[in-house]
């Protein structure tokens, strides 16, 4: 039976890029997040934003869902389907359409990924600022647009909101440009307008208000001189005491903190998987191949030499007088660490190479992927919290993993400060091997305790994917219940990736 | 005219002493220092004059009033500290409540931990700016506005900071808003929305709703009754003292320098090189006309310095910022020297006396209303681009004023404003004006009209800012085709009956 549907898509897109074969939809059906797996109907591969717009316009007569994928990268159920539909993977619409060299922007797709992006940037001495546990593969836009902390996120203008303006394409299948009106000359300008502050509402909407196609990004430029300094510490508290004063004297522009086990994670040594490291493939829709005895044994062995947390800064310097402003920088974070009673290194564990290894990382990030091989896969809990709240958050985990007898030693920790610390973007992470049916559903079910534990304790998921949606939206008050009205006046029939947020 | 029930209803609510339909209490709130208000009462418009005063003292009560409002098909306006400059809370129709805040004055909260203070609409930038410079903290900024002006409603309109270099402009930084809809439901945003997270956190759940509220909203949609501002690290002590606050003295830790160009483009050079070289909290192209009347203590002197060219045409101003210690100063001064070298600036170091009220408006107003002394003052133009942009806005914006008759600065430079290191910038050039004399307000406000409404038909770099429903409608063929009924849309999704500032945002069918 020919399914007509399916000859629309072709229409718009080409034979080549619709399908509705069953295994071209498995592989769209699941990531390695316990959100359910769920098929979509058909698959397109839409070439511009005009065949886009033809799809959701299509989508909209059918009533049909349509789930935006960009990159394959997302570990939270973003991209999964809730309840089929047209899975509209936007990996061709790759087009980096011009970087502006003077005005540190670029017009993006988007398709585009970091591994595409960084190397043409470098050609004009630029960088786009990345997320430390985002893989070389991800999208760029989708980063920014879902909020994912970047690296720099310490620095109040170099850290955070990256953009001008986007392009939305509303569910109606119309385009919107957000932000300040565009000239024909230029496109980097105020992410503000019209009207509203609208940048902010499609911000972590994951796809339910329409589709973002492309975005005018803020850049930054490369390093030309860098000093990576290690502090450890003791314990989550003590670290995060650290990093609130070293921030708020505005000092180093990237500035992260990894317990022990994160941070041997990040260097132990996984042979033959460079290339899947480097092209942002070593974690796959049904996690990583698990670490064999002897990386786990390698790891213990790095973990074991490791102070429980250390704090990374990196101070970096471009363009004028840069070995000048970090001789400062280090004198004063030497006088920082006088009165915070800590001690500035050049490695930690006796790793050698560690420097150059933080330095690769915070240009084009990738080596975060490791951690998910520790057993297969990796269940983060992302949430931000007041610096003061941060040491309680991390105990209250701690305890509910002892009541599901998960080993607190294998909790992965990550810490990021925002704006200077105004708060601290917290990645607490659980282990487990999804073909093992018992160790999944146990961390499942401490997954999602130790969430509303979280919550109840006073820390904030900005970007609530899979459970979190509930447990955020259930305690939010009207905020969800005026999100549906605006949701429904914007897509009335509900096309936009439905099942996800409050939807 | 209000009805007596509603009258007595909304009495009920704020207490008999804080409201009033005395016809000389309500005129006192259909005047301000713009032209739709001037025009109005030239015309002698009773739209402008609002049919209640109601003064809540809290969120309850401002639930109270918008409910009875809402019900009974009245209007109503937010006003903060009345310090409004472009008439966006003076009445435009009948049985208009104008919604006094004043007595909403407290700072709820300055948590150090997060860097944020929670406030009432009524607190005003000095004394946020007394409370948190105590604790090594500020908000960041202050506009070329009188430090009674209220802090939060500057913010929500995308008010401009001198300092919106390191910054940002003022709508980055609101971290939480509580909002009461006409209907009376509360609407918390960010982590306030949840009860246990507290106001620390400024996006989402998700969607972030906190956008819809800002910009050139004006009050359209709900009432702010509390806001959390994002406050930052401070070097600079308790500054300044009242004693000197007419010629305040730098804070401690900071370091300003101004700096003449022979002409736009090396001036837009070096602007442009300091932005990129990450020095520096702020950094603004110095309007001549700007400086000269905001320094001067007299519009006779101010009159004298603009004949006599006193202030150089195109002149920047950057003030460096020892956060971390004198050694980042030092450091900074380096920088900011070899620029100035090669771009052939020349340092006015001879200018710090004459301009030393100016040094206070840089983190405090104490001088930038004097340039209202001829009684009001508008913009003519304010551009939107990167900084190479400015020769354009400047050649634009001198063609409108030419062609329209005009007081006292006629060739006045813009006032730049670098923001966010450089990555946008802000151009805007003004007028002075005396409201009392019609056809020198008529004039100003031809020019206004021209520059906002006439001229973003081209393809400028405007901010179509007071007048937003034209604007809206010009701007379509740019952002899409349907952006006013998108933005009619969400109104009626919080207001449906349009009980919020009427037509301020758009005007909804009835």
């Amino acid at each position: 039976m020919s399914d007509s549907i399916l000859e629309e898509l072709a229409a718009i897109v080409g034979k080549d890029n619709a399908s509705d074969d069953p295994l071209v939809l498995d592989k769209y059906s699941r990531d390695q997040s316990f959100v359910p797996q769920t098929r979509p109907n058909y698959v397109v591969t839409p070439g511009t934003v005009a065949e886009v717009q033809e799809i959701v316009r299509l989508a909209n007569k059918l009533l049909m869902p349509v789930v935006p994928y960009s990159s394959g990268t997302d570990f939270h159920g973003g991209a999964v389907p809730s309840i089929g539909g047209i899975l509209v993977n936007l990996q061709r619409l790759n087009k980096i359409t011009y970087i502006d060299e003077r005005n540190w922007h670029a017009l993006i797709e988007a398709g585009v990924t970091y591994a595409q992006l960084q190397p043409e940037l470098e050609k004009y001495g630029l960088r786009v600022a990345a997320p430390l546990t985002s893989p070389p593969s991800a999208s760029v836009l989708v980063d920014y647009i879902e909020r994912n902390p970047v690296v720099t996120a310490p620095d109040f203008v170099f850290g955070n909101e990256l953009f001008s303006t986007y392009d939305m394409l509303m569910p109606t299948g119309e385009l919107f440009t957000i932000g300040h009106p565009p000239t024909q000359k230029s496109r980097a300008m105020a992410p503000d307008g019209p009207a509203f502050d609208f940048y902010r509402l499609y911000m972590g909407s994951q796809g339910t208000f329409g589709i973002v196609t492309q975005m005018a990004i803020r850049l930054l430029p490369l390093p030309t001189a860098q000093k990576v300094i290690f502090i450890p510490a003791e314990t989550v508290s003590q670290a995060t005491h650290i990093i609130q004063r070293i921030e708020r004297k505005e000092l180093g522009l990237e500035c992260f903190a990894f317990n022990s086990f994160d941070l041997a994670a990040l260097v132990v040594d996984i042979p033959g998987e460079d290339d899947k490291l480097k092209k942002g493939t070593y974690v796959g829709n049904r996690g990583a191949n698990p670490w064999t005895e002897e990386q786990v044994m390698q790891f213990e062995s790095i973990r074991g030499n490791l102070p429980p947390w250390t704090i990374i800064v990196c101070l970096t310097g471009w363009a004028r007088r840069a070995d000048e402003k970090l001789a400062y920088q280090e004198l004063d974070l030497k006088d920082v660490a006088v009165e915070s009673g800590c001690e500035l290194k050049n490695t930690v564990g006796a790793i050698t190479g560690l420097s150059n290894i933080i330095k690769e990382e915070v240009i084009l990030p990738g080596r975060m992927q490791k951690r998910f091989g520790y057993k297969g896969s990796c269940h983060g809990l992302m949430f931000h919290s007041s610096p003061d709240t941060v040491g309680l958050l991390e105990a209250a985990i701690y305890d509910v993993a002892c009541k599901y007898n998960y080993p607190t030693s294998d909790i992965g920790g990550y810490l990021l400060p925002i704006e200077r610390a105004r708060t601290i973007y917290c990645e607490f992470d659980f282990h487990c091997n999804l073909d093992d049916a018992a160790e999944s559903q146990a961390v499942k079910a401490l997954y999602k305790e130790a969430s509303e534990v979280v919550v109840d304790m006073g820390g904030f998921f900005d970007r609530p994917y899979g459970p979190w949606a509930e447990i955020m939206y259930s305690r939010s008050g009207t905020y969800a219940e005026y999100l549906k009205k605006l949701k429904n006046k914007s897509d009335p029939n509900n096309i936009m990736n439905p099942g996800k947020l409050c939807f | 005219m209000i009805e007596p029930h509603v009258y007595q209803a909304i009495a009920a609510v704020v207490g008999p002493d804080f409201i009033s339909d005395d016809p000389m209490v309500r005129q006192t709130y259909s005047k301000d220092g713009a032209f739709p208000g001037i025009m109005k009462r030239y015309k002698q418009d009773p739209s402008a004059i609002p049919d209640l005063v109601v003064l809540p003292a809290s969120t309850e009560e401002v639930q109270g009033v918008v409910r009875i409002a809402n019900r009974y098909g009245l209007k109503v306006i937010p006003i903060s500290t009345g310090a409004n400059m472009v008439s966006l809370c003076i009445p435009s129709e009948p049985g208009t409540i104008s919604l006094d805040l004043k007595r909403m004055d407290k700072i709820l909260e300055i948590n150090e931990d997060t860097m944020t203070a929670t406030i009432q609409p009524y607190v005003s930038f000095a004394r946020i700016q007394a409370e948190t410079m105590k604790r090594g903290l500020w908000n960041g900024g202050t506009p070329l506005a009188p430090g009674s002006c209220g802090l939060l409603s500057n913010i929500i309109n995308s008010g401009t900071w001198q300092s919106s270099l390191a910054y940002g402009v003022g709508l980055r930084s609101i971290a939480n808003l509580t909002l009461v809809l006409p209907n009376g439901d509360i609407l918390k945003t960010g982590s306030a929305t949840i009860p246990a997270c507290g106001n620390f956190w400024c996006q989402g759940p998700g969607p972030d709703l906190k956008g819809i509220f800002e910009f050139c909203n004006h009050g359209g949609m709900a009432v702010i009754v509390e806001a959390t501002m994002k406050l930052h690290p401070w070097a600079g002590g308790e500054w300044p003292q009242e004693t000197v606050y007419n010629r305040p003295p730098l804070p401690a830790n900071h370091r300003i320098y101004y700096v003449e160009y022979p002409d736009i483009e090396p001036m837009n050079e070096a602007m442009y090189e300091i932005a990129h070289s990450g020095i520096g909290t702020h950094l603004n192209g110095a309007s001549n006309g700007w400086v000269t009347g905001m320094t001067q203590q007299t519009e006779e002197l101010a009159e004298k310095r603009w004949h006599e060219g006193f202030f150089p045409r195109h002149m920047i101003y950057v003030i460096n910022a020892g956060i971390s210690s004198t050694r980042q100063l030092d450091h900074e001064e380096n920088v900011l020297r070899d620029i100035v070298k090669e771009t052939g600036g020349k340092f006015r170091d001879d200018l710090n006396e004459e301009m030393a009220t100016w040094h206070g408006d840089a983190f405090r107003d104490g001088c930038g209303s004097r340039f209202q002394r001829r009684g009001s003052f508008s913009s003519i133009k304010l551009g939107c681009g990167h900084i190479d942009n400015h020769r354009e806005f400047y050649e634009r914006s001198q063609d409108i004023v030419m062609r329209h008759s005009h007081y006292m600065f006629d060739e006045e430079t813009p006032w730049v404003y670098i923001f966010e290191r450089g990555y946008y910038a802000l151009f805007e050039d003004d007028t002075v004006f005396d409201q009392s004399d019609y056809e020198e307000a008529s004039s100003a406000r031809d020019m206004n009209i021209d520059g906002f409404v006439r001229t973003p038909k081209q393809d400028l770099l405007d901010l179509g800012y007071y007048y937003m429903e034209p604007v809206l409608t010009i701007y379509s063929p740019r952002v899409g085709p349907n952006a006013k009924h998108w933005v009619t849309q969400i109104k009626n999704v919080f207001d449906p009956n349009d009980t919020m500032n009427p037509g301020k945002l758009v005007r909804l069918e009835q």
